[in-house]
């Protein structure tokens, strides 16, 4: 499937590539996001032998893959690249960092840097300051924005860089992501229906790396995935919802989602009505006491589905992992 | 759910990916004679085997066979009581040869072998998981047992056996996590427990431990029907690891050389279930000779083969216990609709009933009797009225003596022993007129709000009292057994019992309020 995302996750003897099953859930969400289109819905069941980290998971690639410029269309990381490097040196031009915006200007043009890729620098400090200049890379270039004011002067103190930590994350994962648009816009691309408590664990904790220059940048899920309940008013790309009341889980705004994702049987079991025009994935436990309800559920469910071919490509599932998906008309 | 780590997740499917699961029967042919002429008995019996008279000495002699088949327990167990059991059992057989002359040989053969067998000190499922658990010494073994209450008794045993020490007993629930361990050892047949440790393993290496008689009989159907994929694969697994002679659909018939599995578990006797609520409702009519309230009850069963009913209305809300992600176990209440099986439900040891209601009236103190006694006469006079009209008439005639919330649910809620006082007094006012009581109307609301005020203490403070004890317990007894008892200090709720919820009874039955909230054996002992 050749998805760009390049996560890695620290085990007992350091980082490592993610294993077979945990890639399987990020190429899952990210080939649902493109899997339907309007007039029609896709539901989509898989049966596991842990529910952990597979709704987080695949909400993680699933909101990559909506965010990801290639397939939504727009200019790749390299032609923005080579449109900044076409601007005349001393350009001014501002560091889209975090939520700060650090002015600076285009000092060098760097052919080969140490690992072999070109370079823009950019110095964002007064040369009486020291002279910082930073060295982006490609894949880290979509947070250069030329300025349409004129630079008065570069200032003596560097701000801190408190951003830069989740860029260099979030960039170095998915190569042809629109840092600043993914870090500053909000959209509810994916919600999640579960064991707020779990979700939160899995989401917040640190288990994942990218690669940094060197070693590894540490960082957890919710870099990617960007809950709004974990945001504190910051840009968003999802949501958690819990089901532990007998009140339905309801989004307090008008927006709705691409996708929601039962986390559990439960959650469907419950709640499945009140999300009856949008996709479906259901993450079903084989240890849950309501597995059996819930996969007998689905199969009645199914028998609306316009025909029997698998709407998604699928090579073969990791072992334990059972799925059934398929399309119905709205 | 309890929470695991993403290195656990990973250990969790690479158990799927390489588990390798072995069939190791084991043979005692006295046993096996024993449990052949039990199950031939039964078969001659057919519908008489029901009958109090037979249920007296087979239940007990089915009791002993599942645990022995079920547990790594020594043929002796159970020591002197059970001698003393069989010898009264054999009296009771003293009348079969005129009660039942075509049986009364067979049932004295069975008793004779039941008798021979009692005294031996053999245990072959233990030496069988001696012998797998000392074939690789570096490895963590782990036990799994299909009656959590016999894993105290089974942990004794090991820890007399040194080198079985380091085996963790556990129950069917707590391989949900993501705790792996090398080896499983599992005693019993397949069908005894759900698919689950055999499609979601929790070890590398599952042995099945069972007698030799024991057929298994497993359901291998896909979970989804449909366009789906992956189901294949986890058949054939299933299919490989079994011998195809001991592996059994469940549409085919058993061969004679095995017993079915389904036969050897305990039974739940809902006829002795239903029996004792019927019983229990009779002795609740009022001395008065009006009825006392029924509600729609649900069977919650829990682990032990205990049971217990609780009150399906709407807007009922219990008492549970659960593990949070952190595996801290945290106090809830919660609507009925919520509890899940693996919760722990919290119950009154002894007795039965509401453990509010006793603490409320410890702090109510004297006047409890007094306030008690006007809170069960309007009550009841709002039950005859309903009773002896129509709930829609009555919900008129209070809406013309000034009720502002009269419908037909409110007044449900108003006569039912749930709710203490209405929310407004106009309501409760209107009550007072309808009943003929309107001239001691402030009195009766005054009186409804001490007994109000004084159950909301006692909830928080058993509440209080309940979460310290909580924080106090062994947890890890508490997930293996199923089962912790609490003693509330200075509380005259008297001992509670935290108890896991296995599987919910959804279809529910009407029962007096007298029969909620008691613990029963669901298999009539």
């Amino acid at each position: 499937m050749g998805i760009p995302v390049d996560l890695y996750y620290t085990s007992r003897e350091g980082p490592v590539p993610l294993p077979e099953w945990a890639r399987f859930f990020i190429d899952l969400g990210w080939d649902i996001a493109s899997a339907y289109t309007s007039g029609e819905r896709l539901i989509l069941a898989i049966a596991v032998p842990t529910r952990a980290y597979a709704s987080a998971l695949i909400a993680t690639g699933f909101v990559l893959s909506r965010a990801s410029e290639t397939r939504n269309g727009q200019n790749t990381a390299e032609e923005y690249f080579k449109h900044l490097w076409n601007l005349p040196i001393a350009t001014p031009v501002y560091i889209c960092d975090g939520k700060k915006r650090v002015p600076g200007i285009i000092k060098y043009h760097i052919d080969k840097a140490y690992d072999s890729h070109p370079r823009i620098g950019i110095q964002v400090q007064h040369d009486k300051g020291g002279g910082l200049v930073r060295y982006l890379p490609i894949n880290m270039c979509r947070i250069i924005e030329p300025s349409a004011d004129k630079l008065k002067s570069l200032p003596k103190s560097i701000m801190s860089e408190s951003g830069s930590q989740y860029i260099k994350f979030v960039g170095t994962i998915v190569q042809d992501l629109n840092i600043w648009d993914f870090g500053t816009k909000s959209c509810l691309e994916c919600l999640i229906l579960g064991d707020l408590g779990l979700l939160r664990r899995e989401v917040n904790e640190r288990a994942f790396a990218a690669k940094g220059t060197p070693g590894y940048l540490s960082g957890p899920l919710f870099n990617l995935i960007k809950v709004r309940r974990f945001t504190e008013k910051r840009a968003f790309r999802s949501d958690i919802l819990p089901i532990r009341s007998n009140k339905p889980p309801t989004i307090t705004d008008d927006l709705v989602p691409q996708v929601v994702i039962f986390d559990g049987a439960r959650g469907f079991l419950n709640w499945r009505d009140k999300w009856r025009h949008i996709n479906w994935i259901i993450v079903l436990d084989r240890t849950e006491a309501a597995f059996h309800d819930a996969a007998q559920l689905i199969n009645a469910e199914s028998l609306n589905r316009n025909n029997d071919e698998l709407p998604i490509e699928l090579s073969d599932l990791p072992s334990g992992i059972e799925l059934i998906a398929y399309k119905e008309s709205l | 759910m309890k929470f695991a780590s993403f290195i656990e997740a990973n250990d969790v499917y690479i158990c799927a990916n390489c588990v390798e699961i072995y069939d190791f029967p084991v043979d005692h042919s006295k046993f096996k004679e024993l449990v052949f002429a039990l199950s031939s008995l039964r078969s001659t019996l057919g519908e008489l085997a029901n009958e109090t008279y037979w249920q007296k000495f087979l239940r007990p002699l089915c009791r002993y066979r599942f645990e022995v088949s079920a547990a790594p327990l020594p043929f002796d167990y159970l020591g002197i009581p059970m001698f003393e059991k069989i010898e009264n059992l054999k009296e009771h057989l003293s009348y079969c040869d005129s009660l039942y002359p075509d049986f009364a040989q067979a049932a004295n053969d069975l008793s004779e072998l039941w008798t021979n067998i009692v005294e031996l000190t053999d245990n072959p499922l233990l030496d069988a998981i001696k012998y797998i658990h000392n074939s690789e010494s570096d490895s963590t073994t782990a036990l799994l047992i299909k009656e959590p209450r016999l894993i105290p008794l089974i942990e004794e045993i090991l820890s007399k056996e040194s080198e079985l020490q380091d085996i963790n007993v556990l129950g069917a629930s707590q391989l949900c996590g993501g705790d792996c361990t090398s080896k499983l050892i599992v005693i019993g047949s397949v069908s005894w427990f759900p698919r689950s440790i055999f499609y979601a393993p929790r070890s590398e290496e599952i042995f099945m431990v069972r007698y030799s008689w024991l057929g298994h009989k497993l359901n291998l159907t896909h979970s989804f029907e449909g366009p789906s994929l992956g189901a294949n694969r986890i058949e054939e697994q299933m299919i490989s690891k079994f011998p195809v002679e001991q592996f059994l659909n469940k549409h085919s018939q058993i061969k004679e050389a095995y017993i079915d599995p389904e036969e050897v578990l305990p039974s739940i006797n809902w006829n002795e279930i239903k029996r004792r609520i019927t019983l229990q409702g009779a002795a609740s009519y009022s001395i008065d000779g009006t009825e006392t309230e029924e509600v729609e009850a649900c069977l919650f069963i829990l682990e032990g083969g205990l049971g217990v009913l609780q009150d399906a209305g709407e807007g009922t809300r219990i008492t549970a216990i659960e593990f949070d992600e952190n595996n801290n176990l945290r106090v809830v209440k919660i609507p009925l609709n919520i509890v899940e099986p693996g919760m722990f439900l919290l119950v009154r040891t002894a007795g039965g009933g509401e453990y509010i209601v006793p603490m409320a009236d410890a702090i109510l103190g004297e006047e409890a009797y007094h306030l008690r006694e006007m809170q069960k006469a309007w009550k009841v006079l709002l039950r005859k009225a309903v009773t002896s009209r129509s709930i829609g008439r009555i919900k008129n005639d209070l809406k013309k003596y000034g009720s502002v919330l009269a419908s037909e649910a409110n007044i449900r809620n108003w006569m039912s022993y749930k709710s203490i006082k209405t929310e407004n007094y106009s309501d409760f006012l209107a009550i007072m007129r309808l009943v003929g009581l309107e001239e001691q109307a402030h009195e009766y609301w005054e009186a409804m709000h001490v007994i109000d005020s004084a159950h909301c203490k006692a909830g928080q403070h058993i509440r209080k009292l309940l979460l310290n004890q909580v924080l106090k317990s062994n947890i890890n007894n508490l997930e293996k057994v199923g089962r912790i008892d609490f003693e509330l200090p200075e509380t005259d709720a008297g001992s509670l019992t935290a108890v896991r919820v296995n599987d919910i009874y959804t279809e529910t039955i009407v029962v007096p309020v007298s029969a909620l909230c008691h613990l029963v054996d669901l298999h009539g002992e």
